[in-house]
């Protein structure tokens, strides 16, 4: 009765969530608060405005009940971030919560304040995966960016933790000018720990709108050379980027995925931050399936796209989020997707 | 002669609980069982998608049968036979536990 898993069984999974517009996949954002102060973080809060904050978090109980809620609609697969999700005291009960209500559980985190003891937790509640944001191969460079010294061997001593317990681990490598030259040596790292990974190309403007890409990250050449790395992207993957057809849908944002902040809006991404309804006053339920702004994102599609006001020319991908940031529009193509498109063609 | 209140079938097994290490969702009628320490997802056809619904809400595969029978109208011993094969799979690829 079961049938063989292969890769395309994810894809119908994803079919089939958006076919009966199944949140599938959510994001939820515990905290602003963090303990780092990296130089390219896309939240701008300072950490008083995210103190400030705390006290307007959802309790434990508010989790609960929205986790509740999302199990019925059908979400799968669960994302916990922050902030840095280790600052809430009660992480380990959130976590607990959701395992019991079966979801697939991921974190991101930077992985300092990690103990022994939560790393025993994550391990026997079956948390899927773990996801350490690693900015240098070694305390200079990692340590430059956060701006904490000792930051990056507590990193790894968390990452350590998480190995030892046979927690899989995939090291978040944003490319910035600071690890352009490095960054095979964060990957040889990885490899070293058996962590695996996943390199952005591009760094995200702030929510504020501030352009973080163009002082902190890649130029278009490198940019360019990172796409001819094979260690990044391959030939074949490459080869066989092209346009999404007209009735594609140009995101999974509102459609079966969305995010939740720490304050209980919904919102359909943590980049797109309109939001849609507020856990607290509204069942997720009703949001997801009468917010006017998750409607509108359900609806549109690669053809609803406007020309790119760069180079006119159509890209492999769009991200309305970040297109509400810098247009305050969703369907503008914002700049990250037609540079990437550009490198990508570069290359080929 | 067998009826509705006929000893369980010999050959159902007593089945276990879904092992905690799986995540899942029934999502329209179809199961989907993901097995993070294998990478491995699942997928069950409906007939699968219900027995394994029932075992996730703790029910007895004896009860799962009945739901079988009843729900794709097949006959009791049928179903059992049907929930059987499909706790000896689970069971085979480690995704039952001891209760």
């Amino acid at each position: 009765m079961p049938e063989p898993s292969a890769p395309s069984l994810l894809s119908d999974l994803q079919a089939k969530a958006e076919a009966s517009s199944t949140p599938l996949t959510m994001v939820l954002e515990l905290t602003h608060r963090c303990n780092l102060g990296c130089r390219h973080c896309y939240l701008p809060s300072s950490a008083r405005e995210a103190s400030r904050e705390q006290a307007s978090e959802l309790s434990l109980d508010e989790w609960k009940r929205v986790l509740g809620e999302l199990a019925v609609e059908g979400t799968l697969f669960l994302t916990f971030t922050g902030g840095e999700a280790l600052l809430r005291k009660d992480l380990g009960s959130i976590l607990e919560t959701s395992r019991g209500l079966n979801f697939h559980v991921e974190l991101f985190t930077n992985a300092t304040l990690l103990t022994p003891g939560d790393a025993d937790l994550w391990s026997r509640l079956g948390v899927a995966g773990v996801g350490v944001s690693v900015y240098g191969p070694d305390s200079p460079g990692h340590d430059r960016v956060t701006g904490a010294p000792g930051s990056f061997d507590r990193t790894l001593a968390g990452i350590k933790l998480l190995r030892e317990r046979g927690i899989p681990v995939r090291f978040k490598v944003p490319l910035m000018r600071s690890n352009a030259s490095s960054y095979r040596a964060i990957l040889a790292l990885a490899q070293s720990l058996g962590a695996t990974w996943q390199v952005d190309p591009l760094l995200t403007p702030a929510n504020d709108g501030s352009d973080i890409p163009s002082r902190l990250g890649l130029d278009d050449e490198a940019l360019s050379s990172a796409f001819r790395d094979p260690l990044l992207c391959s030939s074949e993957s490459l080869a066989s980027a092209q346009a999404p057809g007209p009735d594609d849908s140009a995101c999974s944002a509102g459609r079966t995925f969305a995010a939740i902040g720490p304050c209980g809006d919904v919102y359909p991404c943590l980049q797109w931050l309109e939001s849609a309804g507020n856990t607290r006053t509204a069942s997720f339920r009703s949001i997801w399936q009468h917010s006017a702004l998750l409607l509108d994102a359900r609806g549109r599609a690669w053809k609803d796209l406007k020309p790119c006001p760069t180079c006119a020319g159509s890209h492999y991908s769009h991200c309305p989020g970040l297109a509400m940031l810098e247009h305050q529009d969703p369907a503008v193509p914002p700049r990250s997707s037609c540079r990437l498109t550009a490198a990508m063609r570069a290359t080929t | 002669m067998k009826t509705d209140s006929a000893p369980l079938d010999p050959r159902l097994p007593r089945g276990g609980r879904l092992a905690k290490r799986l995540a899942h969702r029934v999502i329209e009628g179809q199961a989907f069982v993901l097995d993070p320490t294998q990478s491995m997802l699942h997928r069950l056809n409906p007939s699968a998608s219900l027995i394994w619904e029932a075992l996730s809400k703790g029910k007895a595969p004896e009860e799962a049968a009945v739901l079988l029978s009843e729900e794709f109208a097949v006959g009791r011993d049928e179903a059992r036979r049907d929930t059987a094969e499909f706790i000896a799979l689970l069971q085979g690829q480690g995704l039952l536990e001891d209760a």
